[in-house]
């Protein structure tokens, strides 16, 4: 009887020391569309980040830690073949009621981005737990990346011609429309009425063979692109193979 | 004899009382479901957006001035814009980091805080810079930066806790 009353009082306690155990993560996570570099054009740099912001609310044991790590990976669509990270970049250990704030980026130079195509961007963030041996608060994500080009033609309309302020340059916006083969239309980046920018005056006779990063979710899904360098080229140019990959 | 049987079945009971204990610490996220922004990014507030945002490209070393630079090019910010952006990134970086030194400080004495007075001082610098952000670029400059962080709460995924305030 006296043994049965120990463990009942045991029961009561060790049930009371669990219920107060439990923790619940709340953490948040962000792996932003990557930016491209278009400086040493035709040489693109790619930048992919994650980010995890957040802690868990416990009462934990001492000595138990939690870890951010953030696992980017850039891969070819077509073979598979991994081009950049893949590599886990470890946040601090920390307890786990600390307040976590972790940020990596990858990058990749790439001159052959306009012939990949299409890359696939994984983004695995996770929160690591030594008390549990592996990971407990997950976010796994993938996007689709490529650097696309489209050859694009003048449509003959200016606009919104501004005069820098220490150089005097003139520079005014150009209307254009798509300039691709048959084989290459539509093109994932498409400048059918875009503007680009360039200094003034041109010929009437103009190209612009433009570059810009396309996203999607999910492969085969319409590309959502941005223009971020136009290269002139004095017309008249044939039409040019551009970027295309629905 | 008997007494061996009950301590068998209290034994068993134990484990039946706390295998879900132990499993919702094994297992905590189970309990919160995200807030997904490639399906609701209304329920994103800008605040938390903005946070995230400012979070992931901040940092003063050449390799975030260069990314910051892209980063800027990519949103379509020009000029002063750019001096603008830079300063809130660097102001963002400063406070942030003090907030989340007190707020270690605060754990390291009450280690089962819920960090209430770390998500007040946080959300009111976040209001305090998102103000700031609206009134310093160019109006165009804002449009362009304000799309550009809309369009990327697709690819966040928010703890609704840390939003309690809001």
């Amino acid at each position: 009887m006296r043994k049965l009353k120990l463990l009942l009082a045991f029961l009561l306690v060790s049930a009371s020391a669990f219920a107060s155990m439990p923790g619940i993560a709340h953490y948040s996570f962000y792996s932003p569309n990557p930016v491209f570099d278009y400086t040493a054009y035709p040489t693109i740099s790619l930048t992919a980040s994650g980010t995890v912001q957040g802690y868990t609310t416990c009462n934990c044991p001492a000595g138990i830690y939690h870890q951010p790590q953030i696992t980017l990976t850039l891969r070819n669509h077509a073979t598979g073949a991994i081009v950049a990270g893949n590599k886990i970049a470890y946040g601090p250990q920390v307890p786990p009621s600390y307040n976590v704030n972790f940020t990596t980026s990858i990058g990749y130079d790439c001159s052959d981005c306009f012939t990949i195509f299409e890359m696939g961007l994984d983004s695995l963030e996770v929160v690591y737990c030594s008390m549990q041996g592996g990971p407990f608060a997950v976010y796994l994500f993938s996007m689709y990346v490529e650097a696309a080009q489209t050859m694009t033609i003048f449509t003959g309309t200016t606009s919104n011609c501004q005069t820098m302020p220490v150089t005097g340059l003139v520079t005014c916006a150009y209307s254009v429309n798509n300039w691709c083969t048959p084989m290459t239309t539509p093109p994932d980046l498409n400048m059918d009425g875009q503007e680009v920018r360039d200094t003034y005056p041109i010929s009437a006779s103009s190209n612009w063979l433009v570059g810009g990063a396309c996203f999607r979710l999910a492969s085969g899904t319409g590309w959502v692109c941005g223009h971020a360098v136009a290269v002139y080229y004095p017309g008249p140019q044939p039409k040019g193979n551009c970027t295309y990959n629905p | 004899m008997r007494v061996q049987h009950v301590w068998a079945a209290c034994v068993a009971v134990l484990l039946t009382l706390n295998l879900p204990a132990m499993a919702q610490h094994q297992h905590p996220t189970q309990t919160e479901t995200l807030i997904d922004g490639s399906h609701h990014p209304e329920l994103i507030s800008d605040t938390t957006a903005y946070r995230l945002f400012l979070a992931t490209y901040a940092g003063t070393d050449d390799q975030h001035r260069k990314l910051q630079n892209v980063l800027f090019g990519a949103i379509g910010l020009l000029g002063q814009d750019r001096l603008v952006m830079t300063n809130a990134l660097d102001d963002f970086n400063v406070r942030f980091k003090q907030m989340l030194e007190d707020d270690t400080k605060e754990v390291s004495v009450v280690p089962n805080t819920d960090h209430a007075t770390f998500i007040i001082h946080r959300d009111a610098m976040m209001d305090n810079i998102l103000a700031s952000l609206k009134l310093q670029p160019s109006k165009v400059g804002f449009v362009h930066l304000d799309g550009y962080v809309q369009n990327e709460k697709k690819l966040m995924r928010i703890s609704p806790e840390l939003e309690r305030r809001r």
